[in-house]
């Protein structure tokens, strides 16, 4: 009796493993690797963006970035904010004139993971200052500040474990009057590039020498998202600090599996659109909702 | 005892919404008043105007500021990206204070023709290459490097600058502006690299 009790448990156990055998024979298969058209380098027209954006005359803006691992194996990847101004003379006109900041994973001396600032004057003349390189692993947020001095100077500080700067000035020509900020994540290239989630916090604007909490969600309200890169806000902004969380992402599986800081892929299939987190070898499913982030 | 317990609570309901009312249009003054004077600046200041979306409102909280890295004290203000190899640690290149030669440079962007932020729409001819200070690098590519780096313009640097068709991708589109982005272009650019340490520590477009 005893053995006929133990031979049933080993079938019912061989049972239900089959039953997950087979059970796995009708998941969805791996997407292959995704694909996107954000320009090669000859072909600048077509860089992507996941960008939240607040029109208005400011006199600054600051962020506090995430650094998370950035990949892109035929183009750039970079989590940043734009300060830009299309009302000052010889900024009227596309492209306009703006500040630039944050961190890149870029072509330079093959790849090079880095942080930076830019500007483009109303003189013309683009430039743009890396800072430091990243260290591979590097963890932290990063602290990016671009205010007006005055209309022909401008401070930028940027704070991270890795460099540290006050009030960096640079001098624009004509002068500058900033109108719109922009907070976000940029890529170009064709396919493979991949990130952790990034979150932008503590957005404000600066009136004179104060900086006030953006407490709204901008204009358009959901950003303006390429997908890829995928961008949400994952808290609304609010009056209580920190305020809004806008996050950003790019996830494509690596053909190869070789890439370093491959965490995943996205997928469309009958469900919607999931995002596959790959830990350690470890599988897991998500649902990305739009406006609500990773749930 | 009790009758003037009750006067208190009617007397405090009259009163409280009252007092909340005068409370709110005296911190409306205030900020009302910030930003006028914010507006007031200088000539050449532009009023400052509510964002769309009120995200300007003037009782939007500050920010705190923000945390220093600890270790912040001990980080360099001029670091750049690695760049030329330095070929002569121990010897200064042409008097001029460089840690490498032209011949470096040449090299490394012969190996390496990428300009990272830029995109490099064709391949660019090196124009020249120059170990300048910092006052006179200012002249040439009209940006005040020993400010923006914070150290004296008698600071060695080594220059280059090239010629091609450049360009500088304008970001994430405006609202009400075309989602293509054509971005800045420049047909010459340059690069600035330490000449301590062969760091890329600056690159730009030039006037064409």
């Amino acid at each position: 009796m005893k053995h006929l009790a133990i031979a049933a448990r080993r079938m019912s156990a061989l049972m239900t493993i089959l039953l997950i055998l087979s059970l796995g024979l009708f998941l969805p298969p791996a997407p292959k690797a995704a694909a996107y058209s954000c320009g090669s380098s000859s072909d600048p027209a077509s860089e992507c963006h996941a960008a939240a954006t607040w029109p208005g005359n400011v006199d600054g803006a600051s962020t506090v970035i995430d650094i998370v691992p950035l990949y892109s194996p035929d183009g750039l990847v970079a989590n940043q904010m734009w300060l830009k101004d299309t009302q000052s003379y010889g900024c009227t006109t596309y492209p306009f004139c703006w500040f630039e900041g944050g961190y890149a994973y870029a072509p330079y001396n093959g790849y090079t993971y880095y942080e930076y600032v830019a500007w483009i004057n109303p003189a013309g003349s683009p430039n743009v200052r890396p800072l430091a390189a990243l260290p591979s692993g590097q963890t932290g947020t990063i602290y990016l500040a671009i205010k007006r001095y005055d209309p022909y100077h401008f401070n930028i500080s940027y704070y991270s474990p890795n460099y540290y700067t006050d009030n960096m000035a640079v001098t624009v020509q004509n002068g500058m009057s900033p109108n719109y900020i922009q907070i976000g994540m940029r890529l170009s290239g064709y396919g493979g590039a991949t990130s952790d989630r990034a979150s932008f916090t503590n957005n404000c604007y600066f009136v004179g020498s104060s900086c006030y909490l953006q407490t709204n969600s901008g204009s358009p309200a959901s950003g303006y998202v390429s997908n890829p890169p995928y961008g949400f806000w994952k808290t609304q902004p609010s009056y209580s600090y920190p305020g809004g969380e806008w996050s950003t992402i790019v996830q494509t599986f690596p053909a190869s599996g070789g890439a370093p800081n491959a965490i995943g892929y996205y997928s469309s299939n009958p469900w919607g659109t999931q995002a596959y987190i790959n830990t350690a070898n470890l599988h897991f499913v998500t649902s990305l909702i739009p406006g609500r982030g990773f749930e | 005892m009790k009758h003037h317990k009750n006067l208190l609570y009617v007397g405090g309901i009259l009163v409280l919404p009252f007092a909340l009312v005068v409370l709110l249009l005296l911190q409306a003054d205030t900020t009302t008043s910030a930003v006028a004077a914010a507006n007031k600046g200088s000539a050449n200041v532009p009023p400052v105007a509510a964002q769309v979306g009120s995200s300007l409102t003037p009782l939007a909280p500050t920010a705190p500021p923000p945390i220093v890295p600890a270790n912040a004290a001990k980080l360099s203000p001029v670091k750049g990206i690695a760049a030329i190899k330095v070929t002569n640690a121990n010897a200064l290149i042409n008097g001029n204070g460089a840690k490498f030669s032209e011949a470096d440079v040449r090299q490394f962007l012969h190996d390496h023709p990428e300009w990272g932020q830029f995109k490099s729409t064709a391949p660019f001819a090196i124009e020249k290459v120059e170990f300048l200070t910092a006052r006179e690098v200012k002249v040439r590519i009209n940006q005040d490097v020993a400010t923006i780096m914070g150290v004296p313009d008698t600071t060695s640097f080594c220059l280059m600058t090239g010629r091609g068709s450049f360009v500088m991708a304008a970001g994430p589109p405006l609202p009400g502006q075309p989602t293509s982005n054509t971005g800045a272009t420049f047909q010459r650019a340059y690069q600035l690299y330490d000449a301590q340490t062969g760091n890329l520590i600056l690159m730009g477009g030039l006037g064409n």
